[in-house]
């Protein structure tokens, strides 16, 4: 039998055949798991921030007030057409001031609906004046009354709508002397997160105002009130400056671009979210090939300097020439790293069908990721990443006697393999853009940026010239490091330094594999 | 039948350090050569030549009639000084991998494996991991995994170092036997004793130049006579005797040699006369130990010392083990 073939199977099965293998490859799900649940969960265990506002305004905070009650309430609209239109239940579990309003809303043309929203504020916040919605006479009070008494854990829990109340919950002002001193030892003690206070005519000026809070990281509250605030107030300052609520409401109306793509046929078409995806898609493969390429390459890397230090590799040399025994390596070595990238598409395909459907969202990623295009690249670039690199750290790796210094002289090689993984966010955005066109073409970094190049695509004769790139390179380092390995392999003593190892490279090869007879 | 190996003025070089220097050498077939000289004499350095791990910078290395020993890997065997085993591997799997290497199919090897780890004593041990082997279990593990091909040239780099009495025994049987068997031997050793024991030829080497080759007994006779004793008293009279070339003297046995033509009886006669009391006083050409201190000037632990130095400061960085 061939005796790379031999090493490469011994090879394969001492890597396969470690518990540590098979509890790196269990733990890659659970991490991805907990990667994803942890955030989420501590999102919802997340408490609501406690604050106070002080407004010396009379009219700011009540206006904040009214506006939050109408975000909620035209979120509840649209949730609970949603319950209406898939899950009967859900709709049926509604409150019944809740359902009522979803009804009302619903009978109504789309672009009344803000309309109601807005009258059901105003009567709620103390505007007695007719409105044309009858809903807002018949159920309007008890829908505030809901609205103000309602948990908003419990109103999220039941029918998964989030009431701003669940992460901002306001305080009442106690009638106190001294409000302030009092307020600071709240903030002080932790009782309180934050208060504002509001300057007495914030329309004129923000003098006055203020945000008093311990913890300045987190600037969600202060942002979501302020942002509030501030429109009002815009609002407000036209009105003062004479300019009519319609011109007010269309200077305030943001520009929107609406994206739109050109597929294949030249025809503009709409950008669907799983078009969105398809840009995201290659960075996760890259960052996985990134990996999968460096984890194979340490498996390697240790597995050669454990032959040396278990003096073993005397024995194999004398049987295998060592460009075998070092092919046979690295060949074992990537089966074992099929098998682990194998199993992480695997998961991901899975967590690639679930996870949408978990989350609600309408967009086909299996799709997407099983682009054979993508699999395909996947395959065939870690494959060729992993024999670049893994020939380069074996070949430097065998001069040196324990792994403490390998990791010494390892850090050359790791260079290009970070970088790589810097430049990814920049090439995912611009994938065929002048940076990524320009480090596909430098080898260590093709196998890396093709793959993060995927969405481009990038040009068909772009693959067959990077490839050929990367495949003479290969070749080259193969050439390079089996001269170091056939070295290396039964060095023994100081460690070499990088003159030692270019004199190596650049020496003719005198061991074996040559006939002998030819070099009198 | 021809020469298992013939070397033909090999030379081989590390940087500045020249391991082999212009060595030439025939081992006859069916017989046991012996590599004899101090440490860092270029012992090591010529067996991985011979089995083609190295090629040597000139001259010709010739293996079982072939000039490129890397095409006949499959006929030989070698034991290097440092060897090893996979820890976590089985134990028969360890010896028959070794084999498959060596050319033979899994299954043979398997098969090949188990029957002569039942042989050497290891039947029960077949299944265990390397690892959980004794030190003298994972001797006897890896000298058969050596033997597992059937190899006609067996190479054994300081094959008595490290190895436990019983071991020792062993390995002494195992290499009778391959010459029994009509295969060749090639062992390397820096202690004359064991040389002496087993070889039929040997080749002392020093700083990796051949001092002297041949079979056993022409190497020993041509060093003139010596007399051995097993003695209690003073030997001291002797060194200022005429025609004594030099004692080696152990404590309760010595070595006398004698300058050619010297009369052992007067020997005799002034160890009677000075009170020493002999046990055994016995003719027999000098020892191995004393023909190289005679040609080199220095005894092998001298030697030894002293190349070692000299590979201190030569093999900082160089390709490969260096000489030894």
């Amino acid at each position: 039998m061939n005796r790379t073939f031999l090493v490469a199977r011994e090879e394969f099965w001492q890597t396969v055949g470690t518990k540590a293998f098979w509890i790196g490859l269990a733990a890659f799900p659970v991490i991805i798991a907990l990667a994803i649940a942890v955030p989420l969960f501590l999102e919802k265990a997340k408490e609501a921030r406690p604050y106070v506002v002080i407004d010396h305004s009379g009219f700011l905070l009540n206006a904040v007030e009214q506006a939050v009650y109408g975000e909620d309430l035209t979120q509840i609209g649209q949730r609970g057409r949603e319950f209406r239109r898939e899950d009967n239940e859900g709709y049926a579990a509604l409150p019944d001031p809740i359902r009522a309003y979803v009804a009302a809303w619903m009978g109504l043309d789309e672009p009344d609906r803000p309309l109601l929203v807005e009258a059901l504020g105003r009567r709620a916040f103390g505007d007695a004046s007719a409105t044309p919605f009858e809903f807002v006479d018949s159920g309007g009070v008890a829908l505030f009354q809901w609205w103000e008494e309602a948990d908003p854990a419990k109103v999220d829990e039941r029918h998964d709508i989030e009431l701003a109340r669940r992460h901002y919950e306001r305080r009442p002002v106690p009638a106190d002397l001294d409000t302030i001193g009092w307020l600071n030892d709240q903030i002080h003690s932790g009782k309180l997160f934050a208060y504002f206070v509001i300057g007495p005519d914030p329309v004129t000026s923000d003098e006055g105002c203020r945000y008093v809070s311990n913890n300045l990281t987190d600037r969600g509250l202060r942002n979501w009130f302020s942002r509030r605030a501030e429109r009002i107030v815009r609002e407000h300052r036209m009105e003062r400056s004479g300019v009519a609520p319609d011109t007010a409401d269309w200077i305030q109306a943001s520009l929107a671009f609406e994206a739109r793509k050109i597929d294949e046929r030249g025809d503009v078409e709409e950008v669907k979210d799983r078009d969105k995806f398809r840009q995201f898609v290659p960075l996760i493969f890259t960052y996985l090939l990134w990996l999968a390429v460096f984890t194979s390459s340490q498996m390697l890397i240790t597995s050669t300097i454990e032959e040396k230090s278990a003096r073993i590799m005397e024995i194999l040399v004398s049987s295998v020439s060592p460009e075998e025994l070092m092919l046979g390596k690295i060949a074992g070595v990537a089966g074992a790293g099929l098998i682990v990238v194998g199993s992480w598409a695997t998961i991901l395909f899975g967590a690639i069908a679930i996870i949408p459907k978990v989350m609600g969202a309408d967009i086909d990623l299996g799709g997407a990721a099983a682009d054979p295009l993508f699999l395909a690249s996947f395959v065939m670039y870690f494959l060729l990443g992993y024999l670049f690199y893994a020939s380069l750290l074996v070949g430097v790796g065998s001069l040196c006697g324990t792994l403490k210094e390998a990791q010494n002289v390892m850090w050359p090689v790791m260079i290009p393999l970070f970088t790589a993984i810097f430049s990814m966010k920049h090439v995912g955005e611009d994938p065929n853009g002048l940076l990524a066109r320009i480090l596909s073409f430098v080898p260590p970094f093709t196998p890396f940026i093709m793959m993060n190049r995927a969405a481009g695509p990038p040009e068909w004769w772009e693959f067959v010239l990077t490839g050929l790139l990367l495949l003479v390179s290969i070749w080259l380092v193969v050439k390079g490091a089996s001269r170091l390995f056939r070295v290396g392999v039964l060095a023994v003593g100081a460690r070499p330094g990088l003159g030692d190892i270019a004199r190596i490279l650049f020496t003719p090869a005198d061991l074996p594999g040559q006939s002998v007879s030819s070099r009198k | 039948m021809s020469d298992a190996v013939t070397l033909t003025g090999v030379s081989k070089s590390f940087r500045e350090k020249r391991a082999v220097d212009e060595l030439s050498l025939s081992v006859p077939p069916a017989s046991i050569y012996g590599f004899l000289g101090p440490n860092g004499a270029g012992k090591t350095t010529t067996m991985r030549m011979i089995l083609g791990i190295f090629a040597p910078d000139t001259g010709q290395v010739n293996v079982l009639g072939v000039d490129d020993p890397t095409l006949v890997r499959e006929r030989l065997g070698y034991l290097p000084e440092e060897r090893g085993l996979y820890p976590k591997m089985k134990v028969v799997d360890q010896v028959a991998y070794f084999g498959t290497l060596k050319g033979m199919s899994s299954r043979t090897a398997r098969e090949a494996a188990m029957r002569r780890l039942h042989e050497y004593g290891l039947g029960d041990n077949t299944e265990q991991t390397c690892e959980s082997l004794s030190k003298g279990m994972a001797q006897k593990a890896q000298i058969l995994a050596t033997l597992l091909h059937d190899p006609e040239l067996i190479v054994l780099d300081e094959p008595f170092s490290g190895l436990d009495p019983v071991n020792r025994d062993l390995m002494r049987d195992v290499i009778l036997q391959l010459r029994a068997d009509g295969r060749s031997v090639i062992f390397s050793t820096h202690i004359m004793e064991q040389a002496e024991q087993i070889c039929d030829h040997v080749v002392l080497i020093d700083g990796g130049r051949k001092i002297v080759d041949g079979p056993i007994d022409e190497v020993r006779g041509a060093g003139g006579g010596a007399v051995h004793l097993d003695y209690e008293g003073n030997l001291e009279p002797l060194h200022q005797m005429q025609g004594v070339v030099h004692v080696n003297d152990t404590g309760r046995q010595a070595e006398v040699v004698l300058a050619d033509g010297v009369d052992p009886q007067g020997v005799l006669k002034e160890l009677v006369s000075g009170g020493v009391r002999l046990h055994t006083f016995d003719l027999r050409p000098p020892s191995l130990h004393e023909i190289f201190v005679r040609k080199v000037g220095r005894s092998v632990e001298e030697a030894a010392f002293a190349s070692e130095e000299e590979l201190a400061v030569g093999q900082v960085g160089s390709s490969g083990r260096g000489a030894s």
